[in-house]
């Protein structure tokens, strides 16, 4: 188009605010701690593998990769499996309702925001709770629902890392 | 003569691993291993002696108990982002757990599906299983055992957790898994 000429998809994404419709990576160490068989042969990603201690799950745009889903980022380690998510899928995981002990229920809103600093690249994210999750109890609700939303095995775990799940 | 069996139901009322009194360090602790003993929990005892391990590659508990025991080579960081290295104490409360587990489906004659095992970003040792739709997480920490379910798409409606510490929640959990 036109009014394509001379704009890079970099420069038409706003670096302030992740857009529903955006491409997010998360990388995933290829160990048995982060992938499983069910019964039926099926694989899944583990919840811990979304897994952050500061309840931040980290997340790459694809639009700001240098060269998805090889470049890294997103793929943090040449070793490593990359799956994908939709930003608005994510937020459709709005609230969470939590109790802690005989606090009152909770609401909590997720969200996406780019997150680059301390040196963090430019497609860097983070997926957030507003307001934060108090403890990993709240917190294991929203890395469930990732595991779930998971829409694609971008780079799958290779052909013998299945095999030695299925030995196991 | 044959020998004299030990009734189920006397076995579900063990709690398994009360500490001794050099363990006990606080009233609170003390309170709290009472109403264990009241519900049957599963009460925290990190020093108490480790839960043998399935030495016979074809039991059932074989493959988890080397998961739960890789657990312990897992370092700070160990899935590329911020998160803490297991906790040895959840480790062996974890092993206590899924033994009470694997005994309790026996005795119930329900079937056993071997859990994923890995660890969370405080430390605690997790099981996770998926079986069509169903997806259950159970957390376990030195102190507590914490479980969440989903069985469909919305966090709302189709999500919960609580407690997963007395015989009951854990049989409850699973037979809610096996139902198709």
């Amino acid at each position: 188009m036109a009014d394509d000429v001379g704009v890079s998809a970099v420069d038409r994404v706003d670096l302030d605010r992740v857009e529903d419709d955006e491409t997010l990576y998360r990388s995933v160490w290829l160990k048995e701690f982060c992938f499983f068989l069910d019964e039926e042969g099926v694989l899944h990603v583990s919840a811990e593998a979304f897994a952050d201690r500061q309840h931040r799950p980290s997340v790459f745009r694809h639009h700001l990769c240098d060269a998805p889903p090889y470049s890294n980022p997103p793929r943090l380690n040449p070793d490593n499996a990359v799956v994908s998510l939709t930003a608005g899928r994510v937020r459709e995981t709005s609230p969470i309702s939590h109790q802690s002990g005989k606090q009152p229920v909770v609401l909590y809103v997720i969200d996406i925001e780019p997150d680059i600093n301390e040196g963090q690249h430019r497609s860097h994210a983070v997926v957030y709770a507003n307001p934060a999750f108090p403890n990993s109890n709240a917190f294991a609700k929203l890395k469930l629902r990732l595991a779930q939303l998971v829409e694609e095995w971008t780079i799958p775990p290779d052909a013998a890392f299945i095999e030695q799940l299925k030995q196991q | 003569m044959s020998s004299v069996q030990t009734p189920v139901a006397t076995k579900r009322f063990i709690v398994i691993g009360m500490p001794s009194k050099t363990h006990v360090r606080s009233s609170g602790e003390i309170d709290r291993n009472i109403v264990a003993l009241q519900h049957n929990y599963l009460v925290s005892t990190p020093t108490s002696a480790p839960v043998p391990a399935p030495t016979d590659r074809a039991h059932m508990l074989y493959s988890t108990w080397e998961s739960l025991e890789g657990l312990y080579e897992l370092e700070e960081n160990w899935n590329g982002y911020d998160v803490a290295a297991p906790d040895p104490d959840a480790i062996e409360q974890a092993k206590k757990w899924i033994q009470c587990l694997y005994e309790e489906t026996r005795s119930e004659g329900h079937r056993w599906i071997s859990p994923h095992v890995t660890a969370n970003e405080e430390g605690s040792a997790v099981f996770e299983w998926a079986r069509h739709k169903k997806r259950l997480m159970v957390c376990v920490s030195p102190s507590d055992a914490i479980y969440i379910k989903s069985w469909g798409p919305s966090v709302v409606s189709e999500m919960t957790d609580g407690e997963a510490v007395s015989l009951e929640a854990r049989l409850r959990l699973w037979t809610w898994l096996l139902v198709q």
